[in-house]
């Protein structure tokens, strides 16, 4: 089966940061795992997209969740008129066939789910298929990503020691002003005036975080703001609608952010 | 004069017996006449007569003739507006006060109550307010003189509905002691402040906390400290220090503008807090001088602010209202200079102001940075008021607009001279109130506990700071039938930490209890896995659902397509928070032990949360006393995100001193276990009697606050628990928390095991 389906047609756009598509590359070629860490919203499912694009690889997307499965990631037997039959999970098809699989969010997951990945990630570079009785070895272009939230899992859902020091790191952080504001006009489409007020309010939130918000609105939710504005929406209604409304339903922090918005406009 | 109006002919009994039993005092009579004429006149012939029968029902009640002559003044200022109802409830109202406080006290009440009345008026409000006092009266004739000496603050503040309410609640609070009710109604007993600021719908401060905490953090990256002072003398904020001292209640502020007001005082000191790095030498300075720096430096952190932050301006430009006036006085210069500073837009002609605006806005331009050039410009300003004898009463000035602070703060008070710091005594006397009250309440310090053992390290004494403030939490008075709000002050009071060697010593010479709380803890968790059957998805095929399947598809019909099987652990869902009693008593020690009650307690919480590290549910402690309303004293054990093993040495160091304020830490304790996700949430309070505070004489009133507080967290769907040590005090537990709640734990040595046994027996199902 060919996974050209998971190829980038298009160069998606990024910014980059620092020196993190040099770093990519090094531990792509290396067979060196990689973990993308920051924020929700900085750019890091971007970063591996254009990475996917860049590399010319195929890129296998899983969203982890709680009650995802071992199954869901390395496949399962389904039932067929003749019997059953063995499927492909995500994982296996981008282990078979070369392909840079990323696991977004992967605290989200059980931790006895995610040791499957333990195999692929050290020297052996296989992936045990028990119930098929079946040892898959990977193919030389597989690649595997992690994305890690340090802001917002709690002692309970936290990787295990043995899961972390597998994988090489990237530290990824919100742009600086500047920047951050030239990315959001650029995405949205809007005045670079406007993303800077954006910005601001998004500064100000971010001071928020761990005090009433998990984390404060990210870039991501600032070009979701820039496009209503785009649109021709009032920028304090865009506000309310893709910065406070969604962040919130504490009273008196939904009040502190409206108050911010006012003062940042 | 009556043979010329036809109505005289209805002239009845009761006017003409009181002319005739008048009839020997001819300038009572001639008054009489008067005052007849006059409600004739302007109520009409079949009012007078009733009104006449109310004249006569006072005169006989021995009113005397200066109150029947208040009133009679009383009608000659209402009478062409007033309606018949009005003037006959003043005196009906007159006459109760008379019978039951005696004319003197009914003569003042009058005077009280008409003082101010303008001709025409109405006349309800005041016949309102009277009829508050004959109430009083009639229920404590010995309270009316009292109030009366504060009626004009009374009057002020309250409504007639709230004056007879605020007069309830001090019949409610003080129904048999005289003593203590003359102090409530002269306003010396604290609480009929707070009722009155109760009664008077004050703007409160406290709801706009939580908001404003996290603006000034999202917008300046620090949290506000701020200080609730109920001081009639502090009518602005203030800062003091990293401190803003908070007026209680702000005069004249509708409640809708209260949201926007309290933002702009918060933001506006902490423009201070961010702008102004350095206090003003007030060495060698003219009040005037003085007062215009603040304004100035005012207007120039605000500036700055609204660099960074735009719409602030429009926010604190919506309070300069005073518009442009020819005025040369201080108050309205003053207001209209911080206007002119504060808004662009706003023309004023006066060469003072504008000469004042120019010479701002030229060294702002230049350096906005320099706190320095508002001294030296205020030097100008201040001698150019002085050219033009425009004279400063630095007692009566108030800054404008209401949301700026007051100004004091700004200056280095340790350089002030002596002879112009009355108003700045009244900072530091502010900042010290609370200090005061903490030590004439509780002369002496707290008594250390008994030594146990030699071995145990002594912690620190306590710092004598009172703690950082955690929340403040209304408290239910039974009398009254109502919450007080933010009544009571929760502080935090982090552990001192020793060593644990001595408890984890004991806990070690407690293996045999620990083992047994172990063999809880296995039975506890659930340990096998669920299989789940016939689910969409799975980890596997479910065998028999696939054979199941597969027949139907070889029979041509819809196989149920749920074939798989899954393995999930159920989990257990509790979360406990604990909450002990470390006052005072429990330092008595525990029979034939060498403990004390607080020791033993200490030892029982570290094996069971011991067991519940093995277990994994969330658990969180906390240790609570108090010192008075002002002070309830939170020291947090062990937080729900800390390792166990964290806890221990502040467990060893928790030492018993002062009260059980237990309703403040029950409500505490369910806003800190309340946000947690588990299914159950489970409070624990552990403690040794009934709730007690120094500053609380009622009997039950903590008793009954708990118990509410018991059944507000109930509320919020929390399952309270009380384990009662010692052998009375189950009752005393009951009573709050209800009997099937409570767990008595007479023999305070077992408790160890106890406490154990009955989580799990609470928590297993």
């Amino acid at each position: 089966m060919s996974l050209d389906h998971f190829r980038m047609a298009e160069e998606p756009f990024y910014t980059p940061v620092a020196g993190e598509i040099a770093l990519f590359e090094a531990a792509f070629h290396e067979h060196v795992p990689l973990m993308l860490k920051g924020p929700t919203g900085c750019g890091k499912t971007r970063f591996v997209e254009h990475m996917a694009w860049r590399l010319r690889r195929p890129l296998v997307t899983i969203a982890c969740h709680e009650d995802m499965t071992a199954a869901d990631l390395v496949g399962r037997y389904l039932l067929e008129a003749e019997g059953t039959v063995w499927r492909d999970g995500p994982l296996t098809e981008a282990v078979r066939h070369g392909a840079i699989c990323y696991l977004d969010e992967i605290v989200e997951a059980r931790q006895d789910t995610t040791v499957v990945i333990h195999p692929l990630t050290d020297e052996r570079r296989v992936l045990p298929l028990d119930k098929r009785n079946e040892l898959v070895a990977a193919h030389p272009d597989f690649f595997l990503v992690i994305s890690y939230n340090p802001g917002y899992q709690s002692a309970v859902k936290d990787l295990k020691e043995s899961t972390k020091q597998r994988f090489a790191a990237i530290d990824f952080g919100y742009a600086e002003p500047a920047r951050e504001a030239a990315i959001v006009a650029q995405e949205a489409g809007i005045a670079v005036e406007v993303a800077e007020k954006l910005v601001r309010i998004a500064i100000a939130s971010r001071n928020l975080g761990g005090h009433g918000l998990e984390e404060g609105a990210s870039t991501r939710t600032l070009i979701r703001t820039g496009k209503l504005v785009a649109r021709g929406i009032a920028l304090a209604d865009a506000c309310d609608m893709a910065i406070v409304a969604p962040l919130t339903d504490d009273r008196d922090t939904r009040g502190a952010l409206r108050s911010v918005v006012s003062a940042c406009l | 004069m009556a043979a010329a109006m036809p109505e005289a002919a209805a002239d009845t009994a009761a006017a003409m017996r009181l002319e005739r039993q008048l009839g020997g005092r001819p300038e009572l009579a001639a008054r009489f006449a008067t005052a007849r004429g006059r409600v004739r006149r302007a109520l009409g012939a079949t009012v007078e007569d009733v009104w006449a029968l109310r004249v006569r029902a006072l005169y006989e009640v021995n009113a005397g003739p200066a109150v029947l002559a208040a009133l009679y003044e009383l009608e000659a200022r209402l009478l062409p507006g007033a309606e018949a109802e009005t003037v006959f409830a003043l005196w009906d109202n007159a006459r109760v006060l008379c019978r039951h406080a005696g004319a003197r006290a009914a003569l003042a009440a009058l005077a009280a109550v008409g003082s101010g009345l303008p001709h025409g008026g109405t006349g309800t409000g005041e016949a309102a307010r009277l009829a508050a006092l004959a109430g009083l009266a009639a229920r404590a004739p010995d309270a009316v003189m009292p109030l009366l000496e504060v009626f004009d603050e009374l009057a002020r503040t309250l409504d007639p509905a709230g004056l007879a309410g605020w007069i309830g609640d001090g019949l409610a609070l003080h129904p048999t002691d005289r003593r203590r009710r003359a102090a409530y109604f002269r306003l010396i007993d604290p609480l009929a402040r707070l009722r009155l600021a109760e009664r008077a719908g004050a703007v409160r401060y406290a709801p706009h906390e939580e908001r404003l905490r996290r603006l000034t953090r999202a917008l300046f990256g620090f949290e506000p400290q701020v200080h609730l002072v109920a001081e009639p003398a502090l009518s602005r904020t203030r800062l003091a220090g990293g401190l803003l001292l908070m007026p209680a209640r702000f005069d004249g502020l509708g409640g809708a503008d209260a949201a926007r007001f309290f933002e702009a005082a918060m933001l506006h000191a902490a423009a201070h807090r961010a702008f102004t790095p350095a206090l003003f030498a007030p060495a060698g300075m003219k009040p005037v001088q003085r007062a215009l720096v603040a304004l100035l430096e005012d207007a120039r952190v605000e500036r700055l602010a609204v660099a960074r932050f735009p719409g602030l301006g429009r926010l604190w430009r919506g309070f300069h209202t005073v518009p442009a006036s020819p005025a040369q006085t201080i108050p309205s210069l003053f207001a209209r200079l911080a206007r002119g500073l504060a808004d662009p837009a706003y023309e004023d002609g006066d060469g003072w102001i504008v000469k004042a605006r120019d010479l701002f806005e030229r060294a702002f331009a230049r350096e906005p940075q320099r706190q320095g050039f508002v001294t030296e410009i205020a030097r100008i300003l201040g001698h150019d008021l002085g050219q033009l004898r425009i004279p400063f009463d630095g007692r009566s000035y108030r800054v404008e607009p209401a949301y700026r602070d007051d100004g004091l703060g700004l200056f280095d008070q340790d350089e002030a001279d002596p002879s112009a710091t009355e108003r700045l005594e009244l900072t530091v006397e502010a900042a010290r109130l609370r200090q005061e009250e903490r030590e004439t309440a509780f002369p002496d310090p707290p008594p250390e506990p008994p030594e146990t053992t030699s071995a145990r390290p002594r912690p620190a004494p306590p710092a004598d700071e009172p703690g950082e403030i955690l929340a403040l939490y209304p408290e239910w008075h039974p009398a009254l039938r109502a919450d007080q709000p933010d009544h009571v002050t929760v502080r935090l009071y982090p552990a001192v930490t020793v060593t644990a060697a001595a408890l984890e010593d004991r806990l070690q010479a407690s293996r045999s209890v620990g083992a047994r709380i172990g063999a809880l803890v296995r039975r506890a968790r659930l340990g096998r896995p669920d299989r789940l059957r016939r689910r969409l998805d799975g980890e596997e095929i479910d065998l028999e659902a696939a054979q199941d399947a597969l027949q139907a598809l070889r029979a041509g019909v819809m196989p149920d397509p749920r074939i798989h099987a899954l393995k999930r652990r159920q989990g257990r869902d509790v979360a406990l928070l604990l909450l002990l009693d470390v006052s005072q008593s429990t330092a008595d020690p525990v029979p034939g032990e060498g403990e004390t009650v607080l020791s033993t307690a200490a030892l029982s919480v570290a094996l069971l949360g011991q067991a519940l590290d093995g277990l994994g549910d969330p658990f969180a402690a906390l240790a609570f006393a108090s010192n008075g309303r002002s002070d309830v004293r939170i020291t947090p054990v062990k937080r729900f995100a800390e390792r166990w093993t964290e806890a221990l040495p502040r467990l060893a160091a928790l030492r018993p001193a002062y009260s059980t304020r237990l309703g403040a830490a029950i409500r505490h304790g369910a806003a800190v276990l309340a946000p947690q996700a588990s299914h159950r949430r489970v409070l624990v309070v552990v403690t040794d009697g009934e709730p007690s505070d120094i500053d609380v004489e009622e009997e039950g009133y903590l008793a009954a606050d708990a118990r509410r507080a018991v059944v507000q967290a109930r509320g919020e769907g929390l399952d309270v628990f009380c384990v009662a040590l010692g052998p009375a005090a189950d009752r005393a537990g009951a009573a709050v928390f209800g009997r099937r709640n409570t767990f008595g734990v007479s023999r305070v040595a077992e408790l160890p095991q106890r406490l154990a046994g009955l989580y799990f027996q609470l928590t297993v199902r």
